[in-house]
C-alpha cells in the first residue's frame, strides 16, 4: 500500500459524479501556467465530503479511529472494502470513502474525455 | 512511451482491491503513453486468475453483497475493470455471475438483452457494457444469473 500522500498545489474541481461503478473525478485543468491537466478518480465511491472548488489537495487514508468514524456516515452503503480518504486543501477538508483511487496527468484540454473514465 | 504524439500520461494507483488479488498490496505506479501500451499493460496487470469468480450486476441493488453470498468478486474497485473483464471473458476458467437485481425487463432474457443491447452502444454504463461484452463474446450461455438470493435459469443454453 502507498504510504505518500497524493498532493497537488493546483485548483481542482468536483468534475464529474456517475453511478455506474459510483465514479468520482476530480479535475485540475491545465492554466495558463500549468501545462497539464490532472485528473483524480474515485471507484466504488460510497460517501463524499468536499467543497466543489479545492485550492490545492492531498489525499491520504485515514487512519482508523477517524475512518471508524467517517464510515459510519456513509449511508445506505456498507464499508465492505472501502477505504477513508482524507482530503486537504488550502482552506478545506473532507473525504470520499471509496474502493479505490487513480490519477492520471496528461496535456489534454479540460473538456476532454478523462482516460480515466474510458 | 509511444512516441512524441502521443500525449503523456502518468498513472499513480492507490488501489484498495478486494483483499483476494494478490497484486492488490502495493502502490502501483507507471507511466506510460495513451492507446495500446496503456492497454497491454492494464491488461497485464489485471489479467484474472484461472479459479476467479466476478460477479457483475448493480452496486445500489446489493451486488457487494451478493458477490459475498456467492464467492465471488465485484470490479467496483477496479480501476482497469474493462480489461479485468475482457480477460475473464476470454479465459473460460473464469466463472461469471451476474445479479439481475435492478435490471430493467420482466424476464432473464429480456433484463439482460435489455442492458447488453445498450451495451454495445457508444456512452454505455458500467454494467450495460459488461452485459453486452459477454453477448458479443457469446459467454452468456456460460453465465450463472443470480436474482434475490438465489439462482436462476440460464435462457442462454
Amino acid at each position: 500500500m502507498r504510504e505518500q500522500p497524493l498532493r497537488f498545489e493546483r485548483r481542482f474541481q468536483v468534475w464529474h459524479y456517475t453511478v455506474g461503478h459510483s465514479r468520482l473525478l476530480l479535475r485540475s485543468p491545465k492554466t495558463e501556467t500549468l501545462q497539464t491537466r490532472v485528473d483524480v478518480l474515485f471507484k466504488n465511491v460510497a460517501a463524499i465530503n468536499l467543497p466543489t472548488l479545492m485550492d490545492g489537495i492531498t489525499v491520504e487514508l485515514a487512519n482508523e479511529d477517524t475512518a471508524q468514524a467517517i464510515a459510519g456516515r456513509s449511508g445506505s452503503w456498507s464499508l465492505g472494502d472501502r477505504k477513508v480518504f482524507i482530503i486537504r486543501g488550502n482552506n478545506y477538508e473532507g473525504f470520499v470513502v471509496a474502493g479505490s483511487m487513480v490519477q492520471a496527468e496528461d496535456t489534454l484540454e479540460y473538456d476532454a474525455p478523462s482516460p480515466l473514465l474510458s | 512511451m509511444l512516441g512524441q504524439a502521443a500525449p503523456a500520461i502518468k498513472y499513480d494507483i492507490l488501489s484498495f482491491l478486494p483483499r483476494n488479488l494478490a497484486w492488490a498490496a502495493g502502490g502501483l505506479a507507471f507511466e506510460a503513453g495513451l492507446g495500446k501500451l496503456a492497454s497491454a499493460l492494464f491488461a497485464r496487470a489485471s489479467t484474472a486468475a484461472a479459479a476467479d469468480h466476478i460477479v457483475l450486476g448493480l452496486a445500489a441493488s446489493g451486488l457487494e453483497e451478493t458477490a459475498g453470498r456467492v464467492g465471488g468478486r465485484t470490479l467496483l474497485n477496479d480501476v482497469n475493470w474493462k480489461s479485468t473483464l475482457q480477460a475473464a471473458i476470454a479465459d473460460p476458467g473464469t466463472k461469471i455471475t451476474v445479479s439481475l437485481d435492478g435490471l430493467s425487463g420482466t424476464s432473464t432474457w429480456s433484463k439482460v438483452m435489455g442492458a447488453a443491447q445498450k451495451g454495445l452502444a457508444s456512452g454505455a454504463s458500467p454494467t450495460n457494457w459488461e452485459l453486452g461484452q459477454l453477448y458479443q463474446a457469446g459467454r452468456l450461455s456460460s453465465v450463472e444469473f443470480v436474482e434475490g438470493g438465489r439462482v436462476v435459469a440460464n435462457p442462454f443454453r
